[in-house]
C-alpha cells in the first residue's frame, strides 16, 4: 500500500466511515431509516477534523529540513482546525438556542462540518506530500 | 426551494448571520483547498502560493457567505411560519 492510499484510508476512510458503516448495519437490522445528520449533527466531523489537522502539523514540522514550509503549514492547517471549530460553536449554538431545532439546522451543521473535514484531509494531504511524507 | 410535502406552506426565513458565514468558509475553504492541490502539482514543489489559495479562498467565502445570508427554509406549519418571516402558500 502506498503512503498516499495509507493516508486516506488511515485518516479519512476508517475514522469516517467505521462509524457511519456500524450505524448502517444497526438501523438496516433494527429496520430504521438511515439519517446520517441524527448522527453527526453535534458537529462530531469537527473534532475529526481538528484532530487531524493538529496531528498533521506535527507530523509536517518533525520533519527533517524544509523548514520554509513548515510556518505556512502551521497557519493554513491551524486555519482549517480555527474553522472547524468556529463550525462546531456556531452549529451548537443554533442547536441549543431557543426553539426546537429543526432537522434542516443539523443536516446544514453536517454539511458544512463535512467540508471542513474534506478540506482537513485535503489540506494535511498536500502538506505530507510537500513535505516528503508520501 | 426545498419541498415540504406534509402541507402546502413555505416560509422564507433568514439563515442566521453566522450560519452563512460558516457555511461560506467552509465551502471556500474545501474548494480552494483542491485549487491549491492542483496548483502544486501544476507549479511544482512551491509552499506560499497553494497557502494563500486555501487561506483566501475561506476567506473570501465568508465574506461570500456573510454577505449573501438570505435562504429559504421549510417550515412544518403555517402558524410557526407565520412567524418566523414571509409566508406563501404553494399552488397545487
Amino acid at each position: 500500500m502506498s503512503p498516499f492510499i495509507g493516508y486516506v484510508v488511515a485518516s479519512a476512510l476508517v475514522p469516517v466511515g467505521l462509524p457511519l458503516l456500524v450505524a448502517w448495519l444497526y438501523t438496516r437490522i433494527h429496520r430504521l431509516r438511515f439519517r446520517p445528520h441524527l448522527l453527526l449533527g453535534g458537529g462530531q466531523l469537527c473534532f475529526f477534523s481538528i484532530t487531524l489537522s493538529l496531528i498533521n502539523i506535527s507530523q509536517v514540522v518533525a520533519v527533517r529540513g524544509r523548514d520554509g514550509m513548515k510556518p505556512w503549514a502551521a497557519i493554513v492547517l491551524g486555519f482549517i482546525a480555527i474553522l472547524a471549530a468556529a463550525v462546531w460553536v456556531i452549529g451548537i449554538a443554533e442547536t441549543v438556542g431557543p426553539g426546537v431545532p429543526s432537522d434542516e439546522t443539523k443536516v446544514r451543521i453536517t454539511r458544512y462540518s463535512a467540508y471542513v473535514a474534506g478540506a482537513a484531509i485535503i489540506g494535511g494531504g498536500m502538506f505530507r506530500w510537500l513535505a516528503g511524507l508520501f | 426551494m426545498q419541498s415540504y410535502t406534509s402541507d402546502k406552506w413555505h416560509v422564507s426565513v433568514p439563515l442566521s448571520t453566522e450560519m452563512s458565514t460558516v457555511r461560506g468558509a467552509s465551502l471556500g475553504t474545501l474548494i480552494a483547498s483542491g485549487i491549491a492541490v492542483a496548483s502544486v502539482a501544476v507549479l511544482g514543489p512551491t509552499v506560499v502560493i497553494p497557502s494563500l489559495i486555501t487561506i483566501a479562498g475561506g476567506s473570501t467565502g465568508a465574506v461570500i457567505g456573510y454577505l449573501s445570508r438570505k435562504r429559504h427554509e421549510p417550515t412544518p406549519d403555517a402558524s410557526s411560519a407565520s412567524s418566523q418571516g414571509e409566508i406563501r402558500k404553494i399552488k397545487s
